[in-house]
């Protein structure tokens, strides 16, 4: 069983590290801004995580006709059932090759994203602190559940916290701005909290860390974009979208006149916004989504299966 | 310690927050008077409520008077001005990570695209409103 594991870990290894490459190479920019919002998240996060899911995908795929031949029994797949090639299967579990390249490029995989998710983690608890000290600093409100006002001149709106989310909103902001546009605010952000953006904030920010900054940058930035083009949009459903749209250019200009001591923080694009509200949103595609699942489950049952297996094979013998 | 692996002086505690609460409402405080309304409700000895003064002041949050043999703390700052150096705070952290931050803000200004972008979307705005489409 030890000969398995360490087939299993290197093939994910090996998968894992192939990916992060085509991932590095070939990541899209940005999205086209004719494809829906909750279509360009799902595209991009597909490449900001395949380095976690392509290699759990194609392995599941990869020792499937194995866990299909132990519970079927008369199925064998393997051509060359021998404990000394290195399958990838339960029937004929290879033997232990213990062998230096294999297990030290498993740890030196493992060991580089374990230090890339501790510094990314221990940024996030860093800003974490800070905000919860900006929350308690900030002042209940009657706008509603979860806002509270920020005793600050300049027009700030912002959704913090993953467990208890909190809008903040100045009181520069709301002296401001009308009754209506207040609502239309706290429409999106409770958008926010009701997609539980900032978990995901987090999430992709793990994911990110794997890859390197040029990379993750414009797959979170086409993220942040589209998130909050969604966001706009669920305000559009109560409020309408010329009106979101008008509110967006206020708040804008205000923050022009007065800016919010560099906290323009999360990454948008108010003339991508104001369009993508005015214009019809585009049908959503479910393609984008299957296909690269599909590819990946069909290449780990074949292709990566069969070269994995060769590659342990030429390495150990 | 590395500055990257200390927590910002900003980011304070419960205990922290609660004593500079304290001090805003209720002006300068010896610490026994501080313990008096945080630290018994919490069920704390004074030595701690101490402590998270001695904290606040060397993070430069409060100043101090010795009178007689005790310190009289006073809060340096005000909310706003917390509030204020907080954002200052998270937003270098955010531009010195060089990533995505972890709140989601309603515009951002910076990427608004300046002032003739900003009219130009204004009159197409104020065209559609008077054309009565929404």
């Amino acid at each position: 069983m030890i000969g398995l594991i360490e087939a299993i870990l290197f093939c994910a290894a090996l998968v894992a590290g192939m990916t992060w490459i085509i991932v590095v190479l070939h990541a899209p920019s940005r999205a086209p801004d004719s494809i829906a919002p909750a279509q360009r998240i799902m595209r991009a996060r597909q490449w900001l995580y395949a380095p976690i899911w392509v290699p759990v995908l194609a392995l599941g795929a990869a020792l499937a006709p194995g866990l299909l031949g132990g519970l079927v029994g008369a199925l064998d797949h393997c051509v060359e059932p021998s404990g000394l090639h290195h399958h990838l299967c339960l029937v004929h579990p290879p033997h232990a090759a213990m062998d230096p390249l294999m297990w030290g490029s498993v740890l030196g995989v493992l060991l580089i994203g374990a230090l890339l998710l501790g510094r990314v983690s221990w940024r996030a608890r860093r800003e974490t602190r800070l905000i919860d000290a900006l929350v308690r600093t900030s002042s209940p409100s009657e706008l509603g559940d979860h806002v509270r006002t920020l005793d600050q001149p300049e027009p700030i709106a912002l959704t913090v916290g993953v467990r208890e989310p909190v809008i903040l909103l100045s009181s520069g902001l709301i002296d401001a701005l009308s009754q209506d546009a207040i609502d239309i605010i706290i429409a999106h952000e409770r958008a926010h909290i009701e997609r539980r953006d900032i978990l995901w904030a987090h999430l992709d920010n793990m994911a990110g860390a794997l890859l390197p900054i040029h990379t993750r940058r414009a797959l979170i930035e086409d993220i942040a974009l589209a998130r909050e083009q969604a966001c706009d949009r669920a305000a559009a459903r109560e409020h309408g979208a010329l009106h979101v749209a008008a509110s967006l250019t206020a708040v804008t200009r205000l923050g022009l006149e007065a800016p919010a001591l560099g906290l323009s923080i999360a990454s948008s694009n108010l003339s991508a916004r104001v369009h993508s509200l005015l214009d019809e949103p585009a049908p959503p595609n479910r393609v984008w989504f299957v296909l690269p699942l599909a590819l990946v489950i069909l290449a780990g049952a074949g292709p990566v299966h069969d070269i994995t297996e060769h590659i342990i094979g030429a390495l150990l013998h | 310690m590395s500055n990257i692996l200390r927590f910002p002086d900003l980011a304070l505690g419960e205990l922290e927050q609660q004593v500079l609460e304290t001090l805003w409402e209720h002006g300068a405080l010896k610490p026994a008077d501080v313990h008096e309304r945080v630290g018994v409700s919490r069920g704390i000895s004074v030595n701690t409520v101490s402590s998270a003064l001695k904290r606040l002041y060397e993070k430069d949050l409060l100043t101090r008077e010795k009178i007689s043999h005790s310190y009289v703390y006073s809060a340096a700052i005000d909310r706003a001005q917390l509030q204020r150096q907080l954002i200052g705070a998270i937003a270098t952290q955010f531009s010195d990570a060089r990533d995505t931050s972890l709140l989601a803000a309603f515009v951002d200004v910076a990427e608004a695209g300046g002032e003739d972008t900003l009219r130009e979307l204004e009159a197409l705005i104020a065209r559609r409103l008077a054309e009565g489409k929404s």
